[in-house]
């Protein structure tokens, strides 16, 4: 027998996601300086990274494959490193304000699963964050002339969409660990720390030492800001990111499923102890 | 409709850095909220829990609830089992809690329906048909654009029964449900829980409370729980009929 519109999981769930994202829109637009006040920082953080590419040599080792533009290479891996900071903090944060405002409980206590309350409480965010990267590239081309003409939409696309499922898995890690800990969380600060130091959002990764560049490489912001580079200003395609596009997909793979585990056993944990109303 | 078998509950204790230090690998010190209850809640009845603070009643409700989960012992609601089948057991309960920081202060009360409601699998004209049934219901429908957070401790208690009632639950459970609502207002309240929900709709009321006023009035079936474990268990009539002081039966109970 066919399902009805309204008894479709899927309709249900996007109207969940949907009901999210209302939420978070009407608490934001409560507190209007916001977003205004966030988009400005990162313009100015962007004027500050344009005077110091001014300083840097366009024959650098790890620079000259993206033509040696230094305000471009910084522009992607700041502004894409800032978004997977926010994939990747924000479910614990949401948690954590949950926590203190006493919702979580009420939240938990729906129809709704864990993993969903969990996936859809960052969505809006996550949307706010897009539109500041864009806002950011598109100040940091029109103001500073970073060339980005040379992107392929469809592999940065592809690219994003990986990293950000990559950092998803890695922020409901996080988040599963404040369940259970509330406070301090050393998950969250190591994967964070981390993808900052090896990722490589604001020098070439080929600048570090070889030791140091070993361990870049395990490190999926390493990946995802190189492919994300290749595909913005080089307009390299999947077919030639099959490798990086692979151990991205691996990890997204691996951590999605292994996260909502997690944080599903994170919440009967505190079930069982009575430590989900605290914080 | 709810079977309550052997249920223990024991909340584990934070460590002090003392026992970090001395003992990292021994079990964490226990504080036993509830020992070994054995109750059965038919569909309908109104059944009040009383007894001192700490007494465990809350824990009690919430594990009927699925808020929290035993340590030993099973709780059943309508035939799901709270541990292995949480979420079905959770779908004929709902909870009004006396916390007054469970709703989003920066929305209105409507959009705070709005959203638990669709988080109950609630949308579109009939959702907002029902939001305005409850507001109404509730006495909060003259408050369509107030912020919760201005709300008085009153409307937080009106709002979470809206909230409660959101799912259409045939179990309501309440904890200490006119503790914020003055005398009037706490009066109006009882009456439309008995008949409305009660009578009416034949829901199970589960309500926490000190007041035996109140008990007497609200319910038709009277359980104290002292130090974690179930002192008296009697029919509101039998109550009354041995006990014609209500503060007899309840130190007894306690003693």
């Amino acid at each position: 027998m066919m399902r009805s519109k309204k008894q479709n999981p899927v309709y249900l769930l996007s109207l969940k996601a949907w009901a999210f994202m209302k939420r978070d829109f009407r608490i934001a637009t409560s507190y209007q300086l916001q977003f205004i006040l966030t988009t400005f920082n990162s313009l100015f953080i962007l004027a500050m990274l344009f005077f110091i590419g001014k300083m840097v040599n366009p024959q650098t080792p790890g620079l000259a494959r993206f033509g040696g533009n230094y305000f471009a290479f910084v522009l992607i891996g700041y502004g894409f490193y800032q978004y997977f900071q926010l994939a990747l903090t924000s479910f614990a944060g949401t948690i954590q304000s949950d926590q203190m405002s006493g919702c979580l409980e009420a939240v938990l206590g729906t129809q709704t699963k864990p993993e969903e309350a969990i996936l859809f409480s960052s969505s809006y965010g996550m949307l706010v964050a897009l539109v500041q990267l864009l806002v950011i590239f598109i100040f940091g081309s029109l103001a500073f002339k970073a060339d980005l003409s040379n992107i392929n939409v469809f592999s940065t696309l592809i690219t994003f969409m990986l990293s950000v499922m990559v950092f998803t898995g890695f922020g409901i890690l996080s988040a599963a660990f404040i369940v259970v800990n509330k406070k301090g969380d050393p998950l969250g600060w190591l994967i964070m720390t981390l993808n900052f130091v090896f990722g490589g959002a604001f020098f070439p990764i080929e600048q570090m030492p070889s030791w140091m560049q070993n361990i870049a490489s395990f490190i999926p912001a390493t990946y995802a800001l190189d492919s994300l580079r290749m595909s913005i200003m080089n307009g390299t395609g999947i077919v030639a990111l099959a490798r990086p596009l692979g151990i991205l997909s691996l990890w997204a793979l691996c951590l999605l499923p292994l996260s909502f585990t997690l944080f599903r056993r994170s919440i009967r944990r505190a079930k069982k102890e009575g430590t989900m109303v605290l914080y | 409709m709810i079977e309550i078998s052997g249920l223990s509950m024991k909340y584990p204790l934070p460590r002090r850095y003392r026992e970090l230090v001395l003992g990292p690998f021994f079990r964490r010190r226990v504080k036993t909220a509830l020992y070994e209850i054995n109750l059965s809640i038919a569909k309908g009845e109104r059944v009040g829990f009383l007894g001192p603070n700490g007494a465990g009643k809350t824990t009690l409700l919430k594990l009927i609830g699925g808020l929290l989960l035993p340590t030993t012992g099973t709780v059943c609601v309508n035939g799901y089992d709270t541990m292995k089948g949480n979420e079905n057991a959770r779908k004929s309960v709902a909870m009004v809690m006396n916390e007054e920081r469970s709703f989003y202060w920066r929305l209105n009360g409507r959009e705070n329906l709005e959203f638990f409601g669709a988080l109950e699998n609630l949308h579109g004209s009939a959702l907002r048909k029902k939001i305005d049934d409850l507001l109404d219901l509730v006495g909060l429908s003259g408050q369509p654009k107030t912020l919760v957070g201005t709300y008085s401790s009153g409307m937080k208690q009106r709002l979470a029964l809206a909230r409660g009632l959101l799912s259409d639950p045939e179990i309501l459970i309440l904890d200490e449900p006119t503790r914020a609502l003055d005398p009037s207002s706490a009066l109006e309240f009882s009456e439309f829980l008995v008949q409305n929900l009660s009578k009416d709709m034949n829901k199970s009321l589960l309500i926490a409370t000190h007041r035996l006023e109140e008990a007497s009035t609200l319910c038709t079936r009277l359980c104290i729980l002292k130090d974690g474990r179930i002192k008296a268990d009697s029919n509101i009539a039998d109550v009354k009929r041995d006990f014609p002081d209500l503060m007899d039966f309840y130190v007894k109970g306690v003693k």
